[in-house]
């Protein structure tokens, strides 16, 4: 079992905005875990699978994806869609994270086999909180053995 | 025979006997004649007994001479003729005068019957006394067979003219009628009285009387039968009847003309149906010749035979190049097998097909549209002999209602785009939201640091730099991050706004049967406090069950309501009235207040999203009533606004009684 310490947070998001803040709330809420950026679904599936950008790379040992939906190339549920479906991809835990409240999306990323979803709030400190709330929970969440290779 | 007559006595003979040879001579004379002659000549004594004849009459009656002398009239006839000859002979004894023309039946010696002639006189004595009588004796027995054939031969034919039904009429060369039969009579109305010896010009008009003038007229000339001639002829009663006749002329036995006869025949009822006929013939032949449908008929191979004009110009092709023509000429395959089936089940059932679409390629190569009813078209005995049918263009109907169809299409799309639209762009302006939230917030707390720290550096700058970074620090950024804030915030809830009347168009509906009561009485209570606090009345009447959507329906009364509350007058004591009304299908609601109403030029911004009329002291984004009425239409509903400014507002909604199609998609 992995330490939590050694998973990387792959944060596909295409607003560099948004990525900076949940980055700063999620370094405020003491994750120091590395974190890996993709702006559009296509460069995290490549960085997932090291392809195109990323075919170079190493593997990372153990990812868990904080996915927006609203992306431009491959948007969010494309991403989860493959991964799902990828046997390399299909046991790493996805958090969507995305502005959709919209009660038929959530359910529609639930049936893709997102395992969590979080509507991003506009109000900032109820943004704040909801990330710095993720932050403790990924601290007390365990990623399966052997994901990402 | 004058039976009761004695016979006469005491003859003087004296006389007699001087004149004896003049009297033999003379008596020779008559003997000679007597048994000459062919009829019988007889004396009787006045009881009836045969006193002296000649040859002829022995003949006649089969005896001999002497068995017939002294014979009496009883013994060669039956009772029958016994009491006609003693009748007759006691008239002639009676008056004295002689009958020219007794007949009566003898039965001869052989049995065989004779019918005999008797002309009988008084035989008288010298002293003028009846002595007897006299007569001559003709035996007419073959006459009267001829006279019977014929008597047979005429009621024969009186009968057959009597029972043919048509009129017999003989008319001598003056015109005048000399005979004729029942018919004759009855068909015109006449009695037999009224009708023998009436010229025709009685029955017919002038002009008629001429054209038949004008036919016996040749008749008489030629010889020439006429046959079949029709005229007019007036009844009794004034009414016309049309007749049938066939005139011959008649002639006496040397074959001069004597008059005409005439078989007249009604045919006024078979006429009568013939003009009624041709009359429902040329209706139909109107009809069939003036509608904008096209008419065939056609055989049983699909070959025309018959096609009205109309036909001919849908298909552009002229009536003689259609009668024969198969539906292959003007029918592409799959048309024609679609016509080939249609056809073949009509012939099959015998039922006719309504409404059958087809394409038709016209002569010119053009392509129509045509709707086709057909039926079977049956002989007198039933017997299927072909199609008959109606052919109507309905290519522009079909094209309008094509357009109709891409109009009804195009909206749709364009309003789904709309709903997208309204649902996207709420969705993607919360995005760059989130940034000016974010980072106002990220900037105000990293100038609170810049500010815990600034009193640090104050020793380092002189008065004026001081005040200047001292300004700008606690005033302009405050002010400008406040001015940020703010529109970032009403930014937020206009897009919140259209977020959840976007949502409104999208989300299903559940209809159910709702007690209005209930709800109206449950959207009030919630309002109570507000209502004591500023002593509002509110009436509700009778409300019915509807068949809606519940959150929806509470969306709606509780949007009016509050509505009706926040703009009451303050001057006066508010007052609302629930009201509703079921026509049919439909309940209207009306919701009417006593507030401060909406001005007339303000009345098309009541239903319209962020738009609030009238005087603001009251908070809200002018989004209720877009809500309400999304949420009708989506219904099948429909609300509207009355309004008079200073004496209030009554708002008026439909929505369906109740039906399981109660809501549908908008």
């Amino acid at each position: 079992m992995p330490d939590i310490q050694d998973v990387t947070i792959l944060l596909a998001e295409d607003d560099p905005g948004h990525a900076r803040l949940i980055e700063k709330n999620l370094r405020r809420a003491n994750i120091k875990n590395e974190i890996a950026f993709a702006t559009n679904g296509q460069e995290a599936l490549d960085y997932l699978f090291c392809e195109g950008g990323y075919a170079n790379n190493k593997h990372a040992s153990h990812v868990l994806v904080l996915l927006d939906l609203n992306m431009p190339v491959l948007d969010g549920y494309q991403v989860l869609e493959r991964m799902k479906k990828d046997e390399r991809t299909k046991r790493i835990p996805v958090v969507i994270l995305t502005t959709t409240d919209d009660s038929r999306e959530v359910n529609r990323c639930y049936e893709l086999g997102c395992n969590v979803y979080i509507t991003k709030p506009v109000d900032y400190e109820q943004f704040s909180e909801a990330i710095r709330k993720l932050g403790l929970f990924l601290m007390v969440v365990t990623i399966p053995d052997g994901v990402g290779r | 025979m004058a039976q009761s007559k004695p016979i006469a006595q005491g003859i003087d003979i004296t006389e007699r006997k001087q004149s004896e040879e003049t009297r033999r001579k003379s008596e020779e004379k008559y003997r000679s004649i007597l048994e000459n002659i062919t009829e019988g000549y007889f004396e009787n004594d006045l009881h009836g007994n045969l006193t002296f004849f000649n040859d002829s009459l022995v003949e006649v009656y089969g005896y001999t001479r002497d068995e017939l002398m002294q014979m009496n009239y009883h013994q060669y006839m039956d009772e029958e003729n016994v009491q006609k000859v003693s009748q007759a002979y006691n008239k002639v004894y009676t008056t004295g005068e002689p009958d020219g023309g007794i007949q009566f039946e003898i039965i001869r010696k052989d049995g065989i019957k004779r019918c005999l002639e008797n002309s009988v006189g008084l035989m008288r004595d010298t002293d003028g006394q009846p002595a007897g009588f006299r007569g001559i004796s003709r035996d007419v027995t073959k006459r009267k067979q001829i006279e019977e054939t014929l008597r047979l031969s005429e009621e024969r034919y009186r009968s057959i003219l009597d029972i043919i039904g048509d009129a017999y009429t003989e008319i001598d060369l003056a015109g005048n009628m000399t005979f004729i039969n029942k018919e004759s009579f009855k068909f015109l109305g006449y009695s037999e009285a009224e009708f023998v010896g009436m010229g025709y010009k009685n029955y017919t008009t002038p002009e008629n009387a001429k054209k038949l003038f004008e036919i016996y007229n040749r008749i008489y000339r030629t010889g020439e039968p006429a046959r079949l001639v029709e005229y007019e002829l007036t009844a009794k009663d004034g009414t016309a009847k049309i007749a049938e006749a066939t005139t011959e002329l008649m002639r006496d036995k040397s074959g001069n003309p004597i008059g005409f006869r005439t078989i007249t025949r009604d045919i006024t009822q078979k006429k009568q149906m013939e003009e009624a006929l041709r009359q429902s013939e040329e209706r139909y032949r109107t009809i069939i010749e003036n509608i904008q449908d096209g008419y065939f008929e056609d055989d049983l191979a699909g070959k025309f035979t018959f096609v009205n004009d109309m036909i001919c110009k849908h298909l552009g092709y002229s009536r003689e190049e259609m009668i024969g023509m198969s539906n292959r000429l003007f029918q592409d395959e799959i048309n024609a097998q679609k016509a080939n089936q249609a056809f073949k089940e009509v012939y099959e059932t015998g039922e006719p097909i309504k409404a059958l679409d087809m394409e038709i390629i016209r002569k010119d190569g053009t392509i129509r549209f045509s709707e086709v009813s057909v039926s079977l078209m049956r002989d007198a005995q039933g017997k299927p002999i072909g199609f008959r049918g109606i052919s109507r263009d309905v290519t522009e109907r079909r094209k309008a209602e094509e357009q109709l169809k891409r109009y009804a299409a195009e909206l749709e799309r364009s309003n789904e785009e709309v709903k997208n639209f309204a649902y996207i762009v709420s969705h993607d302006l919360r995005v760059p939201l989130v940034n000016l939230k974010g980072y106002t917030s990220e900037l105000r707390s990293a100038l609170g640091v810049i500010g815990s720290n600034f009193d640090a550096a104050l020793p380092h700058l002189n008065d004026e730099k001081r005040s200047e970074v001292a300004m700008a620090l606690h005033e302009d950024v405050p002010e400008a991050l406040e001015f940020i804030t703010n529109s970032v915030s009403r930014m937020d809830s206009f897009i919140n706004a259209i977020l959840i009347l976007a949502r409104l168009g999208r989300q299903d509906l559940k209809p159910e049967p709702i007690d209005m009561n209930a709800l109206v009485k449950t959207t009030v209570e919630t309002m109570s406090h507000q209502l004591q606090e500023r002593g509002i009345e509110v009436i509700v009447g009778a409300l019915p069950h509807v068949a809606a959507d519940r959150t929806s329906m509470e969306q709606v009364m509780g949007n009016i309501l509050s509505n009706a509350v926040k703009y009451l007058d303050s001057s006066r004591p508010g007052r609302i009235e629930v009201t509703a009304q079921a026509n049919g299908a439909e309940t209207t609601f009306r919701i009417r207040d006593n507030g401060r109403g909406i001005a007339a030029e303000d009345m098309h911004k009541v239903f319209a999203p962020f738009r609030r009329a009238g005087k603001q002291d009251t908070p809200g984004e002018g989004m209720g009533l877009a809500y309400v009425q999304t949420l009708l239409r989506r219904h099948g509903g429909r609300i509207s606004c009355e309004s008079e400014l200073g004496k209030g507002t009554t708002f008026i909604f439909t929505i369906a009684t109740r039906s399981e199609k109660g809501a549908r998609d908008a």
